[in-house]
């Protein structure tokens, strides 16, 4: 299987460290993909970008034609969930969010992702794990991205297309 | 008699061994483990450096049942000794040989 990751434009890595952490490819957005803010209202249809944002503006989003889907709140929206299956859009897990977070938030945020991802699991959505490290030390191999999905309560191959299919159709399709 | 089932994980750390005195690295690393993996599955995890390879990569032995936690769990640990760093997890494996090879 080849896995692909997506980190901030601001991480410097090279192609021995993509390697040797396990990666394919690893894009950086802004740059190979734009990250846009649902509020900006900027989402130009067909172009590679995830969209970030929660509530009506990502439905809005969505329906202007986003490519991948990050709910930054990830509270669990049944509408903006629905929306999103209808157009068969990926949903994104960047998990810097929990190896950044501390002490109790790290556990809260968890549980949040934890429920917003077995809800888009049963809706049979594509599900995106990414690191969206800022700098190098924050980066992580393919195995420690699969790990901490499980802990999300993914499975193995839901963790591992996740990593892999879904990753690669964000980035190329 | 059962013999317990072990895994072999291969990890790159960000920070020198060499600067820290191996055991007090290995005090540390578990420490912190600890706190990711919390008292009550730590005894089911067990880990142990085994292996110093050189400054910066060394073996690390879990139970069976608790690798993933600990794959999991050196992602989330960026501090060790009092020094900024980093845990990439490059191989996993059921001997050392075959870890190494």
């Amino acid at each position: 299987m080849e896995y692909y990751d997506i980190v901030r434009s601001s991480c410097n890595f090279d192609e021995k460290l993509c390697m040797k952490l396990g990666f394919k490819g690893i894009a950086k957005a802004p740059g190979d993909i734009s990250i846009t803010d649902a509020a900006s209202g900027r989402i130009v249809r067909g172009e590679r970008n995830i969209v970030y944002g929660s509530g009506n503006l990502l439905i809005g989003a969505v329906k202007k034609g986003a490519g991948a889907v990050w709910i930054t709140d990830y509270l669990l929206d049944k509408k903006l969930l629905d929306v999103i299956s209808d157009n068969s859009i990926p949903l994104v897990f960047p998990l810097s969010d929990i190896i950044f977070a501390k002490g109790l938030q790290r556990p809260r945020l968890m549980a949040k992702m934890s429920v917003l991802l077995k809800y888009s699991k049963k809706l049979g959505l594509g599900i995106s794990f990414i690191t969206l490290a800022d700098s190098q030390k924050n980066m992580c191999s393919y195995m420690q991205l699969i790990e901490i999905a499980k802990l999300l309560g993914a499975d193995d191959e839901l963790a591992r297309t996740g990593l892999s299919e879904i990753n690669k159709r964000i980035l190329y399709d | 008699m059962i013999r317990e089932k072990h895994r072999y994980i291969l990890v790159e750390c960000g920070a020198s061994i060499d600067k820290i005195d191996a055991s007090a690295f290995s005090d540390a690393l578990y420490k912190e483990l600890l706190d990711c993996i919390g008292s009550l599955s730590y005894h089911r995890v067990r880990p142990r450096v085994v292996k110093v390879l050189n400054a910066n990569t060394f073996v690390l032995r879990t139970s069976l049942y608790g690798c993933g936690n600990v794959v999991a769990a050196l992602a989330l640990i960026k501090r060790i000794g009092g020094m900024d760093s980093y845990f990439y997890t490059l191989k996993t494996s059921g001997t050392i040989k075959a870890l190494l090879k």
